[in-house]
């Protein structure tokens, strides 16, 4: 059975390097590649790596806490609160990403006065993107949670605070582990966008790279590989956490 | 317990479940409420818990008259024990009965401790204490479920048909579990499909049938129905008592 993992493990790979040194093979350019022509340039791009993993990460803190919201709107007893959250989350799901990342920059970062704070306008931006998102993680979640648990926490004489506090989240937080780390992989791809607003994240180095050093297929391969270098561990993880989640009311 | 109802109206959407329900009880330890499915005693124990609300009429349980003015702590002096557990699934047991006397009723953490583990004992689950709840039977997890109630010594305590999610031999565990109810002197108000049970465990009984109390009275009347209703309500009973 091990032997057999690995065999077909090996197979997979040759595949991939095969498939590599054909692509290489048949680039019309392949004598002029040089990718050591980015390498003065590798503090530049680091950085940008690091902005697209910092602006990741705080964009899933932002948009889940903020995704919480919506989902507390959308269950409120004011109809007019479930309005606002339901308009929302339209707006959100009708725009494509970078148009709502200009719209957010321009109509709300610059009146604001953060015309030059865009990373922080970028991370703004993307969390609110994010949170409908993120709020449909929490309704699916609360489904888990049977009625009659509810209407028990409601007759013990619970508060609204005290119920998500003590009971709900610490149950729906582990069944959200999975679509989080999701999201987050969603989260780090859909970042290159910010470069749009002039976020200097990994694409927007990249490029300012690229144009200095000439290396323009190179930089984009850089790229690639800089992007699959954080969203593969991050899949992965995800299915590590849905085979564990499974397991663990049983554990 | 003082249990008085007036002119009680219920109707989910456009079907009418409670019908003009009156009642006028004192001085009761432990009613049982029988009735056919759909009859509307789940409905009637989720109003007199303040788990809904009535559409019409007054509802008063002791001294609590349940409206819109009356605050939430009606909650902390009442217990309700679902057909089903409703133990939450990530806390032990004992963290089960604790959480509500802590966070609720503002008990110290060791205050609380005590007090859970002292029934626990009474009702011999202290060996369950520590352990979550997937890991006990059907009749532990009721019978916790009862306990966790009983902590926050309720006036009252409602019990939604309780043990009908339960085979046979569990049930009984949870049955005498209930019948310690009534040596403590706690007051109770069952839903149960168990009628030797009822005649056991209650002293006064109401008969439902189709959103209405059609019949009610001393436990003794289970002996002698007056109504048509509750006549055919028991030899039906003692057909299904006789074929299972
Ligand atoms: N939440 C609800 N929404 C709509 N209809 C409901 C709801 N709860 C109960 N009903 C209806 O009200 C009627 C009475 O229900 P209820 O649960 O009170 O009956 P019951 O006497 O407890 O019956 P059973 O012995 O089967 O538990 C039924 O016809 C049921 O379909
Ligand atoms: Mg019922």
């Amino acid at each position: 059975m091990k032997t057999n993992k690995l065999f077909h493990g090996l197979l997979a790979f040759l595949f991939y390097a095969v498939l590599v040194i054909g692509i290489y093979l048949l680039y019309p350019g392949r004598d002029n590649l040089q990718f050591s022509a980015l390498l003065p340039f590798s503090n530049f791009i680091l950085s940008g790596w690091l902005t697209t993993v910092f602006i990741s990460i705080v964009t899933l803190l932002f948009s889940t806490i903020l995704g919480f919201g919506l989902y507390l709107l959308t269950k409120s007893k004011h109809l007019y609160l479930r309005y606002i959250a339901s308009i929302f989350n339209e707006i959100v799901f009708g725009s494509p990403t970078i148009v709502f990342f200009l719209v957010v920059f321009y109509f709300i970062g610059v009146p604001l006065g953060l015309g030059q704070q865009r990373l922080l306008v970028g991370i703004i931006a993307f969390s609110l993107y994010m949170s409908p998102y993120m709020k449909n993680l929490f309704l699916g979640a609360m489904e888990s949670i049977d009625d009659l648990q509810l209407q028990a926490m409601r007759v013990f004489g619970f508060s609204n605070s005290q119920k998500y506090r003590y009971i709900i989240l610490p149950q729906i937080l582990k069944l959200m582990l999975p679509p989080l780390i999701g999201n987050l992989t969603f989260i780090v791809k859909g970042s290159s966008l910010l470069n749009f607003i002039g976020v200097q994240e990994i694409y927007n180095q990249l490029t300012s790279a690229q144009s200095s050093s000439f290396a323009v297929v190179e930089g984009y391969f850089m790229m690639f590989l800089l992007y699959l270098l954080i969203t593969v561990p991050l899949i992965r993880l995800t299915k590590y956490f849905e085979r564990r989640v499974s397991t663990w009311n049983l554990s | 317990m003082e249990l008085i109802l007036k002119n009680v109206m219920k109707s989910y959407g456009s079907t009418p479940v409670l019908k003009d329900v009156s009642i006028h009880l004192e001085n009761k330890f432990a009613v049982a409420i029988i009735g056919p499915s759909g009859a509307g005693k789940s409905t009637l124990l989720r109003l007199l818990s303040k788990i809904e609300e009535t559409d019409s009429g007054t509802i008063q349980v002791n001294q609590h008259v349940l409206n819109e003015t009356l605050s939430d702590s009606y909650y902390k002096q009442i217990g309700f024990v679902f057909q089903s557990h409703t133990l939450f699934p990530h806390l032990s047991v004992l963290k089960n009965i604790t959480l509500v006397l802590e966070k609720v009723h503002k008990k110290s953490k060791q205050e609380a401790n005590e007090i859970a583990l002292n029934l626990l004992r009474k009702f011999d689950l202290e060996d369950q204490a520590n352990k979550p709840p997937h890991q006990l039977s059907g009749g532990q997890s009721q019978r916790v479920s009862i306990v966790r109630s009983l902590a926050i010594q309720p006036e009252v305590l409602f019990l939604d048909e309780p043990t009908s999610s339960l085979d046979p031999v569990l049930k009984q565990e949870v049955l005498r579990t209930i019948l310690k109810l009534k040596d403590d002197h706690a007051s109770f108000v069952i839903v149960t499909h168990e009628l030797l049970f009822a005649k056991k465990a209650a002293d006064y009984l109401i008969f439902m049938k189709d959103g209405q109390i059609i019949e009610h009275g001393d436990i003794s009347i289970l002996a002698k129905p007056q109504s048509i209703e509750l006549r055919e309500f028991l030899s039906n009973e003692f057909i299904d008592c006789n074929q299972s």
